[in-house]
């Protein structure tokens, strides 16, 4: 019978000793790489860029048209309603949608998919992004791929002349902010950008309307 | 042992001065005397025992340089010197790098008016940046010829497995090193490819927390920043170097303990005889490999300066600015592919799953593919599949290009093309004198202005690719195909779904201020279904003094 590759003699003293320190010694190099990454990760408060960010009533953009850029802020603000036939080239339902959407959502700047910026192209009468071409309705709704999901928003609150809150956006089903519809005596309105909610996964808008490239 | 003015008093001055200098000049070869060295400039055979050996035994520099090589691979094939080449490259990567740090700071506020400094301002330094950057392209390219090379001759076959896996380390580490460069000169190239580089960390698979720190490791903070720039910055002028010296010397190592592989025809199949090499067939390093590295070095310093002077301009595009990703954002060549896959699939997928798998399937690659012959003939699949993978990656990175997935509406796409965010075009490049104020069609020609008609011309070819014509109407342009889809009409080309019906467009060019020109180019596309409303109402507007050389927004 050929010799075993390795032997099986038992443990010395020594021999486990060695084993011991080494393992102490793994242990060792373990907590100083945790220590090296706590040491590396960066400080700085939450919300740092963000903040709130109040916007006059005047600077809302009328309803279904182009979305209006708070480059501060980071985010779009857009005036949806698809109940008006005018409408309907800008914000229209597909199929899996029910409800109307009416009202003002704040949406952040940031394209879901790798961090660019996207930007509205009236031509489209969409959001699309330059870097690997995802698209997207004026609500931030995906109309195309890559993007994982649809666009995030931002809470905003109705407030009237004495910055009373009338109205807060509410969550829908899945935790994203529902646009707000502007109630009556609405002077301006407040964007928390320190409250963003990613957008939800639907189905692409171009697969319900067949139009994918 | 005599001193020197014993030696003095025993052969007078200059004989003892001779044999002075014959001793420092053996000291400082580690064995050769003025003779041995002069031997060799006239190509004398070496005296015995040979003394062009101890270098290698007894001196720093060469001790981890073969004695010898195999005649068979001094010749250009099979090696092409690309390792060699390689290693130059990084060499010269190292020199030209710290020059460049000499002028430059790691801060957003100071980054991109230091590179400006180096272009105008430091002597050479236009060069010695073009020559960096130059360089790192050109040291990808050395690099993956050199893997594709050692796959093609099979080099990478027993017992030589491990100096694969170590190329493939030092691949990945010259990628790195080459795209963390990117970020530096802190223009808007720069921070999208970088931006979209770390974004993808935040899809690694498991909790939510992982990718999210892995992303604030590298940035720095939520968004790119000072710490962002600075951490880019160590890791390029520092780790990765650091890195990448360590493992090329266990490359090199083991390049060295098994020898150069012969071509594959050379030897026996299953056989490896790079080690043993027989009295007549070596040629020594002294002087015939050095000789030979002496040539390769002047004539590839004099390739990439030459290239650097006449041929390659290192773009610098406007300061990085976060809120803006300008349209036709690209990855750099060598990482399109990337962008293209990006385009189609998850990011999960693509950035966690199809890279790494990619990357490993080559690192063990050789640890699985055991077949015995390095023969061509034999390894038909092994190189077919090869030239497969070259297929899919050109295809791949021309997916990376804007041409595809990412083409804006056509207004947008002529804009871009005349007159773009970012880089350089036709229209740009236009001298001052030669922009004269006036309204121009497509295609116009003006009289003894070649410039602003080439210029024009480029207008009428970006045009016809984005324009059609109406049936019934004699527009200029290919009948409009008009189909149906998703409750839209759309007007296609053979070029494009997305093509403008009868368009109008005109460049303007007025004088703005003193010195200071506009150039106006306006879309005027009359909607065919609705008339009285505009499918496509578009103006891009640029500004160029008398005295830039570049266009100022």
């Amino acid at each position: 019978m050929a010799e075993a590759a390795v032997s099986n003699g038992g443990m010395t003293r020594r021999e486990f000793l060695y084993y011991i320190w080494g393992a102490s010694m793994a242990l060792f190099t373990a907590e100083i790489t945790g220590l090296i990454i706590w040491f590396a990760l960066p400080r700085f408060q939450e919300g740092e860029f963000g903040g709130t960010f109040t916007v006059p009533a005047d600077q809302v953009p009328e309803k279904n048209a182009a979305p209006r850029d708070f480059p501060d802020g980071r985010f779009w603000l857009v005036n949806l309603d698809t109940t008006t036939d005018q409408g309907q080239e800008r914000m229209y339902l597909v199929n899996d949608e029910a409800e109307p959407i009416v009202g003002v959502a704040a949406i952040y700047k940031v394209c879901t998919h790798l961090g660019c910026i996207y930007s509205w192209i009236p031509a489209n009468d969409r959001f699309e992004c330059p870097c690997h071409g995802s698209k997207y309705r004026l609500d931030g709704r995906r109309i195309e791929d890559p993007a994982p999901r649809s666009l995030d928003r931002f809470l905003i609150a109705a407030l009237d002349a004495n910055n009373e809150v009338l109205a807060v956006a509410e969550p829908d089903s899945n935790g994203v902010f529902k646009p707000l519809p502007l109630p009556e005596g609405t002077v301006s309105i407040r964007v928390d950008t320190g409250s963003r909610v990613d957008g939800a996964s639907q189905p692409l808008i171009c697969e319900l309307r067949d139009s994918c490239p | 042992m005599a001193t020197f003015v014993d030696q003095v008093r025993e052969m007078g001055l200059k004989q003892a001065t001779i044999a002075k200098v014959d001793e420092a000049v053996e000291r400082f070869t580690s064995g050769l005397n003025v003779n041995d060295v002069r031997g060799m400039l006239r190509g004398d055979e070496p005296r015995r025992p040979n003394p062009r050996l101890r270098p290698h035994a007894d001196g720093f520099w060469l001790h981890i340089r073969p004695s010898f090589y195999h005649t068979e691979v001094t010749h250009i094939y099979p090696t092409f010197r690309l390792g060699w080449l390689s290693t130059f490259m990084f060499v010269w990567e190292t020199i030209t790098g710290i020059f460049l740090m000499v002028f430059y700071t790691p801060s957003p506020d100071a980054a991109y008016s230091d590179i400006w400094n180096i272009l105008g301002n430091v002597p050479l330094g236009q060069l010695m940046r073009n020559l960096h950057r130059f360089g790192a392209e050109v040291m990808v390219v050395v690099v993956a010829l050199h893997m594709l090379r050692t796959f093609i001759t099979g080099s990478y076959k027993h017992p030589r497995q491990f100096t694969w896996f170590t190329g493939m380390i030092l691949l990945v580490l010259t990628l790195v090193l080459s795209f963390s460069g990117y970020l530096l000169p802190w223009d808007q190239l720069a921070y999208w490819a970088v931006t979209v580089a770390v974004s993808a960390a935040e899809a690694t698979p498991g909790p939510e927390v992982i990718g999210t720190n892995i992303n604030l490791l590298l940035r720095g903070a939520p968004v790119i920043g000072a710490g962002g720039l600075l951490r880019f910055y160590l890791l390029h002028v520092l780790l990765l170097p650091l890195l990448l010296a360590i493992f090329f010397f266990v490359h090199y190592y083991k390049v060295v303990i098994h020898g150069h592989s012969l071509p594959p025809g050379r030897e026996a199949i299953g056989e490896d005889t790079g080690k043993r090499v027989p009295r007549d067939e070596r040629t020594y390093f002294l002087p015939d490999i050095a000789t030979s590295e002496l040539m390769w070095t002047a004539l590839t310093t004099l390739f990439l300066v030459a290239g650097a002077i006449w041929f390659y301009n290192a773009p610098l595009e406007r300061q990085a600015n976060p809120l803006v990703t300008p349209l036709h954002v690209v990855a750099p060549w060598y990482l399109a592919w990337s962008q293209g896959r990006l385009k189609l699939a998850d990011k999960v997928f693509i950035a966690f799953i199809f890279i790494p798998g990619l990357a490993t399937a080559f690192f063990v690659m050789p640890y699985f593919e055991v077949g015995k012959s390095r023969r061509y003939a034999h390894r038909r699949v092994g190189l077919t599949v090869a030239m497969l993978f070259i297929a899919f990656m050109w295809v791949s990175n021309w997916m990376g290009s804007p041409e595809y997935l990412v083409q804006s509406s056509p207004e947008q796409e002529v804009s871009q093309e005349l007159l773009p965010q970012e880089g350089h075009s036709v229209l740009k490049g236009v001298p001052y004198e030669a922009l004269e104020p006036g309204t121009y069609q497509p295609g116009q020609v003006i009289e003894g202005n070649p410039h602003l008609t080439k210029a024009l011309q480029e207008f009428q070819a970006a045009m016809r690719r984005r324009s059609c014509a109406l049936p019934g109407t004699d527009s200029p342009y290919e009948t409009c195909r008009i189909q149906e889809r998703g409750g839209q009409t759309t007007y296609a080309n053979s070029f494009t779904n997305s093509a403008m019906p009868n368009p109008e467009a005109v460049l303007t060019i007025d004088d703005y201020q003193h010195n200071m020109r506009r150039l106006v180019l306006s879309f005027e596309v009359p909607n065919p279904e609705d008339s009285g409303t505009m499918l496509y109402d578009f103006e891009r507007t640029a500004y160029r003094h008398e005295l830039s050389n570049y266009e100022e927004d």
